[in-house]
Order: C-alpha cells, then structure tokens, then sequence
C-alpha cells in the first residue's frame, strides 16, 4: 500500500483517485481511505473515500457497478474564511464485451458521464492497444469564502464549480519474455459552464497526462521503473450572474507541470524503491482589463454605491505567483506471508522511507486603484521556502483466505501512514514596494511555521475484497 | 467587504477635497470676491459659454495635454495623501489653466482641467488650510494623516474635536471651522458651472493618461461627479447653516465641569448641565439656521434632486453607449453591458436609475417606515429644510429650575424618620465628601463613592480612589437632626495590593478631615419635634431638575416624579404611556411635518410602546438581573 505515502507528496484529490483505482481488478470490493494532510486552527487539507464494486462476468460479457463516496475539504482561515468542500457519492456501471482480438467497454457514472473504450490484443495478449473517449459534466465542489465581519457589504460567497470535460486516451503494452512494456497518453479538455446562480466559478483548462511502465520479471524478483508526466493550462473564473447578466470579478490562469518517476525492485517480501518528483504552478498576471485577478468592485451587489464606485474607488488586484515543488524519498518495505490455518494467510507490511522535499512560493500582488483621473498602483510581494527531510513510516496488515469450493476468495487489509518530520526549515519573506521605496510587510501566515504543514500528515486505509 | 467603507470614505474625501478650491488667491481668473463668512454667504455666479468648442492651434493642444498629464498626477497625489507634493504639483498647473481657458472660454477640455484643479485645490484655500494646520499641530500629527481611511481614527478625531476640548484643540470654535468651510463653496458653485456645461454636451470626450493608457472621460463619468458636487455643496451647506455654537462666550469650561462629574460627583452644582439645559432652551439658537444662511439651507432638497437627476444623466448616457457594446467604450472608466466583459448590467443600470426615481419622490413626498407589525408612518425629510428654528420649539412644554432650586426634591418622595438608603441626605452626603475630598487632593482623576446607612441617624460612606494612587478612605456620618458630622475612620494609601491574608489593614495617616454640613431644607425638615429626612421611592439620583407643564404652563410632573413613578397604595408604580401622555404635552407632535401622520394616539399607544417594547420594566425580573450579573463575572 505505498501508494499512499506517494500521496503525501500530492494532494488529497489525487490520493482519491489513486486509492480508488488500485484494487480496481477486484471482482468484488469494499474499501474506506482517507489522507490527512494538514489540521491546525487556521488551515485544513483533507480529503476520504469509500468505495463498493462488484462485477458478474457470463461469457463474453462482464457487468460491473459500483458505488462512491468520497470527500474533499480544504480550509484556510485568515481575516476571512476560504473553504473548498465536494462531498458526493457516484454510482457507475458499465458492461465489458470480450472478443476474440477485440474489447469493447462502457461505462456510465452519475459525475456524470460517459466512458467507452476499445481495446485491440493479440491472441495471447502479447501487444494490447486501448484507445478511451469519456465526456463528463460533473460538478466539482463549492468553494465558499466568508468575511469575519457579518456586516461587510459582501460577507459571504457561496460558488459552484462546474464544468465540462472531454478525455481522450490511448495507451498500448507488451509483454515478451518477462518483459512487460506499457505506455499511455491522454488529453483532459474542459469548456467553462456558465450556471444561473449567484456567484460561480468555470473553468477553460487542457491537461496532457503521459505515462509508462516498464517491469521485467526475474526468477525470484521483479524490477518497475514507471514514468508520469501531466501538464495543464487551466483558467478559473469567478462570476456573478444577476438578472441574465454574467460578471467576472477573478480570472486565475494556471500552467502546471509535473514529472514523477519510480523504480522498485521487489524480492518476495522485501522490496526497495525510490521515487522522485518535481512540479511546477504558476499564474501570471494579465495586464488586460476584464482579466484582472480579483475586481471587488464588479463583486458588489448592485446598488448606488457599486455603481458610483467605479468612478471614485475602482480597486483592481493582479498576482503573480509561481510555486516550485520537488520531493525525493528512498526507503524499501518487509512483508512476509504467514499461513495461520489452511487457506488462510496473514501479510504484515512494514514500510519506511526517507524523505526529502524543498519547496517554494513566490507571489507577487499589485493593488491598484483607479479615483476618477487618479491612478495608485502597489506592489507587495512575499516569497516562502519550506525544506525538509524525515522519514515516512507505514504499518499494515492483510489476511486473506483462498477459494474453496463455493466459498469465494476473500482479503481483508489496513494501514496507517505516518509523516515524521526531522528537519525542517521555513523562511517567509514580504515586502511591499510603493513609489517611495520598499517596506518590510509584516508576517501575514503565522499558521504555516516551521513544521506545522507536515506535524499532523497520515493517512489510513481500510478494505475488503471478495474474489471469485 | 472592506471596500465599501473605504469607498465610502474615499467618496467623503473626494467631497472633502471638492471643499478646498481656492478663490481668495489674487491669481483667480473667477474671483468670487471677499472672503466668506457664515454671516455672509456668497453667490456665485459663472457665465460659462454653453457648448464646446475645439482647441485648434497645436501648440495650445499640446500644452493642455500637458496639463492634463499633470492634472493626473496631481490626483494620484492627492490618492496616497501626500497633499504637501499635490499642492506643489496643483500650484504649478494651476497658471497655465487659467491662461488656457482665458484663451478659450468656450473649450470644454480647457473648462475641464479648470473643475479638476478646483477640486484638487484643497491645500491653495487659506482657512482650511490653516484649520488642518492648526488641528493637526493639535493633535500631534502630519496633516495628511488626518484624511484617513480608519473609520475608528477619524471618528476618534471628530470626538477630540467635538467633545473632548479638553486639551489638544481649545480654542477653535465650531463657528471657526464653519467659517473655513463656507469660503470653500464659492469655488464649489463655479466649478458646478462648468461642469453642468461639460456634461449637458453629450458629444464632449476627453481623454487622460492614466496608468500607462488612455482613459476617455464621457458624460457617464462627468455626471457622476457633477452629482457629487452637488452632494458636497449640500452637505457643505448644511454644516454651514446650522448653529452648533455650543461654546459658552468662546470658551468649552462648561464641557469640563461636566466632564469632573467622575472625581468632583457634583451633582446638586454642575455648570454643566446648566449650560446643556441652556442650549435647549427656548432663547437658544442652537441647531437653527443662521439668518444669513436659511435661504440656502431651505435649497438643499434641490441640490439633492439635481445630484440624483445628474446621476440618472450619467447611467441613461452609459445605457445608450450599451448599445453599441464596447464600440464606444472601450476606455471608459466604466462598461455598461450585458457581457462578461463589463462592469455593469444593462438591468442593473436601469434599477438604479428607476430607484433613484423612487428617492427622489420620497424626498420630495416622503416615506413609509414600519415600526410595528403591519404598521407605518410617513416621514416627510423635506420639511426638516424648511424648519429654521432649531429643535427647542418641538420639546415638551418645561421649565428648567434655577440651579439653586436642584437640591430640594420635588415630588416622587416620602419623609422617614431615617436617613434611609434612597434618602436625598445620602446621595448628597457622597457628592460632599467626595468635593471635599477634591478640595483636599486636586491630583485625583476618577473616585468611586457609595454607602450605607448603620442605623437610622448614622451609617459609612466608602471612597475609593484608583487614579494616579490608589487610596481607600470609610467616612462615618451621624446626623443630629439636619446637621452632619463626619469622621475619617480609615484611609488607606496603597490598597488593598500590599494587604497580606489574614493580616490587619494598613491605615496611613491622614490630615483630611470632613467639615461639619446642614442638609438642604428640602432634603430634611424638623417636624413636631422630630426630624424626617426626603426619601425618594426608587433612586436619588437625579437633582430636581425642572418639571413639564402643560400649554398653559401649569407643572404637569417633576423629572424625579417621572423617574420615582408614583405610590399606589404601598407599592410604588411606574407612570405608564396612557399616564405620560397627560403630563408631557408636545407642542407639535408632527415635529414640524416631519412625521405628517403623527397623532398623541399614534405616539403614545403605538410607537413608543413599539420602540421601547424590550425595555418594559415588568420584563425586567430577577432572573434577567442574576443572569447578566454572571455574564459580567
């Protein structure tokens, strides 16, 4: 289970998809994880999942469903409260047709949307290709963002984020002579959905996502090495829609780059691996009007003060900011297999890796403020670092008991992930730049000192599955 | 959002800087003439050329250019607060302004970049100028500091200013600060000249270099801020006009012995409140309308219906450039539309102008407030501009004791053989030995004085002292008939912090000792060999202040009658509206129209009931009492 400290290092809605996707060949599955990033008083990062799927296979046709819930959360509490919530439970099912040279797959989840594959293989499987087409329009969460003050003009915003995706894939292997070779690419497009409430948030984002894997079997032992690559262009908007009419207060455009790489060697019960990871977001201002990062103003509700506003106090807000991330760990794993009584065998595992990660921050911010034919612009800008080192350390269990007659093959399995932090350094640098000269700005994140980002880090994991 | 207050602010500042065009400089193409005064308004009047007309010579295009490159910094300026740089820059393009306009009194442009210059010019107006400088020396501060955007810091100013003369700003005089003012809305009025032109030509677009692009200023702009002129001359006039000549011949001294309540307790000989009773009398002329001033201050409602019209002027022109999309606005300050691409809705702009229709109505007509379920009364704001005399003539029928009449109880009291708790003698006793106390030990700030009675011709009185030492004294009284004898039991400097447990109490030795002191004859009389003492019903607080009375000026009810309530058998009741409305009779209960459909019925059964229904006294149990009592500890 050591994907889950792999998700330490991203975040939690990735850990969802990972968790959600390993025991996907199961016949039949019950299975809760979650990972729990951050919980102090001002931030939270936290994200669980649960997941039930059966299939029935009769011939050539396989039929599968199942049933999801899972749960994101992400809180950080300044003068104001920023909160981002999606809590929802999916139901899926599909159907698998089998030929002889030739898989045709479908599937459609309440997200909603709709999957549909098909896959080419030799005979013996020994050269696959699969190319995948899915359309979506799910509803991706509400971030919700609240002032400390009850009687601010605009205390609270409530935004759905929505939007409407198209996924492209392919991907082909082979496996010739204990080599197993795979490869895969796909390309995620969303078009922004303008929705008829209040305050909301679209997007418009490419995202290109590669990856290969390539394993080769020796007699008692097996060596991985797997690549993934993902870069996205994303721009987010923030609107307001009154009476037929769409505002946009926020443009956030992002470019994300990522590169991950593992290699594993595992012998019987023991295994070693490293992995490596460096990604890249950044989001640069836009001078353009209309594509300011944030315009209180058109914000407002609509009244005299809103409109007169835009003559005597228009205050326009552009970011830039780039965030560096890059993470190394090396470490290996012991789980030795026990058989307790017939057909029944025990798995502990035991896993543990250093880890080393250097990170930064830098954001830029000019604030600037348009009063009839005057015009102010500041700038402030604040950088942070975060550099650590320590160890992940995981404990885990499976049992499983093998078919017999007509009792089906079942495992039970847990783990517990823990962060344990030896060194870390965190530097926060601010300064705001005005015509005059620049001044020290005060120290604006006092939550995120030293450590406390990675203090209360774990993750657990809890399943059950049933095999034929 | 914070933005709305700062907008707010900035709003108010903007009007605050509308204030500060200059007309007492010898330079001034539209002088105004002699400096104003608020015994002595000026009118002004600007022929300004209707139309706008080109600038076509090349070389005075490019100077106003200049200007308006210049103009622009001085805005920017003037937005961080550096109004020492804003006057400098001000000053510079101020000249050739004039030259300009002198040149072509018909340019727009020209017309323009002079209302611009007014409005920064609030440094080049000498009273205000001085004001600020003198306000600010006062206050220990840059002058810039003082427009801040600190809600809390500018009312903490207003209150230094207004209340607290103790110190910083003695001296400057309300009537001062409206003198400064009033020289201001001369220059206002022609630059509301020029820009009533500027904005009636639909046609007329200028251009300035704001952040690096340029930004075209059209009628949807020029409006707006036309509006707002008129709200500053509005509200300028209306801070003008009304008499807030609170000073007793230029001085605040009555302030003070008002504020030495705390350490003197004086109640029964504050000049104070005197003075306070003074200013609603019926010979004051506080809050009227000076003389000089009532022809302007009955304009107001037009300044605010031209403001509200000149708005509406601004959406229709940002409305109808909608309709072309961004063709014509692309560098406005403002987009009207329907897009994403906009700052504001079609429907939107249409809401406020209609509501803005309906404000003006209601200034006009006036509006409905609910006060109760299903319950409104008009108010009619308009007729608040055509009252001039001040707010005495709406008070109740009363009359004022003289000061020496405020010791003697009048009503809501019953004479004891005891000095009881309640009793007049007791209160009265406190605020003397707390005088003379001062009178012992001028230093102290604050004292906190009570008591209690021992037995019914004797008992203690506690004082305790925080401020600049601590110092607890216990005086003991005994009364042989209306005369009392005081003696200084304790008196502790220190406190109770250097008190050990278990240990005995420190006592300082004290030179303070309590003259002797006969009660005033209406707190204590000899009755058939027997002395009986006042004791109100409830509380002994208040001195026998004045008293209301009818039409015909006969006393209706005492305040502390009013206060005590009243004994029904033995128990003492509070009086009740059906009660009130027969002892405090309003001579207009319209308050001058304000309130059309006001009638005694409407007031005393209905409204007052609706207002105070929270406070009802038999809502107020001990249950409520033990519960606030341990929220506080």
């Amino acid at each position: 289970m050591n994907f889950f400290s792999k998700s330490l290092y991203t975040i939690g809605l990735t850990s969802f998809l990972v968790t959600s996707l390993a025991y996907g060949e199961a016949k039949g599955l019950a299975q809760c994880g979650g990972l729990f990033l951050l919980d102090s008083d001002s931030q939270e990062l936290n994200s669980s999942s649960c997941r039930i799927a059966d299939s029935i296979s009769a011939g050539k046709y396989t039929v599968f469903a199942g049933l999801a819930n899972y749960r994101i959360g992400g809180l950080w509490e300044d003068d104001w409260t920023l909160s981002f919530k999606s809590n929802r439970t999916l139901g899926s099912a599909g159907i698998r047709s089998d030929f002889r040279h030739i898989s045709l797959s479908v599937q459609a989840s309440s997200f909603t949307s709709l999957a549909s594959s098909i896959s080419a293989h030799t005979a013996d499987s020994s050269f696959y290709a699969t190319a995948l087409i899915e359309r979506g329009n799910p509803e991706l969460g509400t971030v919700r963002w609240e002032s400390a003050n009850d009687s601010d003009e605009v205390h609270l915003i409530e935004a759905r984020w929505e939007t409407e995706y198209l996924r492209k894939g392919f991907s082909a292997g082979a496996r010739i002579a204990g080599n197993d070779f795979a490869a895969s690419l796909e390309q995620i497009s969303t078009a922004p959905q303008n929705i008829q409430r209040e305050y909301f948030i679209k997007d418009s984002s490419r995202i290109w996502f590669w990856d290969s894997r390539f394993t080769h079997k020796f007699e008692m032992s097996q060596l991985e090495l797997y690549y993934a690559g993902l870069y996205a262009n994303a721009n987010i908007f923030g609107n307001t829609y009154r009476d037929n009419s769409t505002k946009r207060f926020m443009y956030i455009p992002l470019e994300a780059t990522l590169h991950y790489g593992d290699i594993r060697w595992d012998h019987q019960a023991f295994g070693l691996q490293a992995r490596g990871l460096k990604a890249n977001i950044r989001m640069e201002k836009n001078k353009k009007r209309f594509f300011e990062t944030l315009a209180p103003n058109r914000l407002l509700p609509p009244s005299l003060t809103q409109t007169l506003s835009f003559s005597f106090m228009q205050k326009n807000y552009r970011v830039d900011s780039d965030l560096d991330l890059s993470a190394f760990t090396l470490g290996g794993h012991f789980s030795p297999q026990f058989g307790i009584a017939r057909h029944i065998s025990i798995t502990p595992r035991i896993e543990l890796h250093g880890y080393y990660t250097y990170n930064e921050v830098d954001i830029q911010k000019t604030s600037e403020t348009t009063s009839f034919i005057g015009f102010n612009a500041e700038d402030e800008s604040w950088s942070w670092m975060l550099e650590s080192y320590g160890l992940v350390a995981s404990l885990g269990l499976s049992a499983e008991r093998a078919t017999q007659g007509l009792l089906r093959n079942v495992s039970l399995f847990a783990s517990a992930t823990q962060l344990i932090p030896l060194k870390t350094d965190f530097i926060e640098r601010g300064a705001k730049k005005t015509p005059e000269g620049t001044s020290p700005a005060k120290n604006k994140n006092a939550g995120l000192e030293s450590g406390k980002i990675f203090r209360n880090g774990f993750a657990a994991h809890l399943g059950i599955s049933i095999q034929l | 959002m914070k933005i709305l207050s700062k907008a707010s602010i900035f709003t108010f500042c903007t009007l605050a800087y509308l204030t500060g065009c200059s007309t007492d400089d010898g330079e001034s193409v539209f002088r105004s003439g002699d400096e104003a005064d608020i015994d002595k308004p000026i009118e002004t009047q600007v022929d300004v050329a209707s139309g706008c007309e080109e600038i076509t010579d090349e070389a005075d295009k490019a100077t106003i250019e200049e200007i308006k490159t210049k103009l622009t910094d001085v805005y920017s300026t003037l937005g961080k607060g550096d109004l020492n740089k804003a006057q400098q820059l001000s000053s510079d393009t101020k000249a050739s302004i004039q030259t300009i306009l002198k040149k072509y009194p018909k340019s727009c442009e020209a017309q323009l970049s002079y209302v611009a210059a007014i409005i920064s010019d609030i440094v080049n107006n000498k009273k205000i100028n001085n004001f600020l400088d003198t306000l600010a020396a006062r206050n220990g501060k840059a002058k810039a500091d003082l427009f801040t955007d600190d809600v809390g810091e500018a009312a903490k100013l207003s209150f230094n200013y207004t209340i607290n003369s103790s110190d910083e700003i003695r001296g400057i005089l309300v009537s001062d600060v409206q003198s400064a003012i009033s020289s201001a809305i001369p220059s206002l009025d022609s630059a509301i000249s020029y820009m009533t032109n500027i904005a009636n030509d639909d046609e007329f677009t200028c251009t300035f270099p704001i952040d690096k692009r340029d930004v075209e200023l059209d009628r949807g702009d020029f409006a707006p801020v036309l509006a707002a002129m008129y709200v500053a001359k509005a509200s300028l006039t209306a801070l003008v006009s009304i008499n807030l000549d609170i000073d007793e011949n230029g001085k605040y001294d009555w302030v003070d012995s008002l504020m030495e309540l705390g350490p003197k307790v004086n109640y029964y000989d504050n000049h104070g409140f005197e003075h306070l009773f003074k200013l609603i009398g019926k010979d004051s002329k506080f809050t009227s309308i000076h003389d000089s001033w009532k022809k302007q201050y009955k304009n107001i409602p037009n300044l605010l219906d031209s403001a509200i019209t000149y708005v509406q002027f601004g959406l229709q022109y940002g409305l109808e450039e909608a309709k072309n999309g961004l063709e014509t606005q692309e560098n406005d300050l403002y987009v009207v539309g329907d897009d994403e691409e906009a700052d504001l809705s079609t429907s939107d702009a249409q809401k406020i102008i209609d509501s803005l229709t309906t404000i003006r109505k209601q200034l006009r007509e006036g509006f409905e407030i609910p006060y109760a379920e299903g319950k409104t009364l008009k108010v009619n704001v308009s007729k608040l501009f055509e009252n001039t005399d001040g707010i005495q003539k709406f008070l109740p029928y009363h009359v004022v004791n003289d000061r020496s009449e405020w010791v003697n109880p009048d009503g809501g009291f019953y004479w004891s053989e005891a000095i009881e708790r309640q009793a007049y003698a007791q209160r009265y006793m406190q605020g003397y030995v707390a005088q003379e106390y001062y009178k012992f030990n001028p230093s102290i700030k604050s004292n906190e004085i009570y008591g209690w009675e021992d037995d019914d011709t004797s008992g203690t009185i506690h004082m305790d002292i925080y401020r600049p030492d601590r110092i607890h004294a216990e005086i003991g009284y005994f009364a042989d008939g209306c005369k009392i004898k005081f003696i200084v039991r304790e008196y502790e400097v220190g406190g109770s912090m250097n008190m050990t447990v278990g240990g005995d109490e420190p006592t300082t030795k004290t030179e303070w000792k309590v003259p002797d002191v006969t009660l005033p004859a209406g707190m204590c009389k000899e009755d058939k060999g027997t002395t009986k003492y006042a004791v109100a019903f409830r509380e002994n607080e208040v001195p026998n202040y004045g008293y209301f009375t009818d039409k015909s000026g006969k006393k209706t009810i005492t305040i502390q009658e009013l206060i005590n309530g009243k004994m029904v058998g033995s128990e003492v009741e509070s009086y009740k509206y059906e009660d009130l409305r027969k002892l405090i009779i309003f001579p207009d209960i319209t308050f001058g129209g304000v309130f059309p459909g006001m009638t005694e019925d409407i007031f005393w059964d209905e409204i007052l009931p609706a207002v105070f229904e929270d406070d009802d006294e038999d809502d107020w149990d001990d249950e409520d009492w033990d519960e606030d009592w341990d929220d506080e500890y």
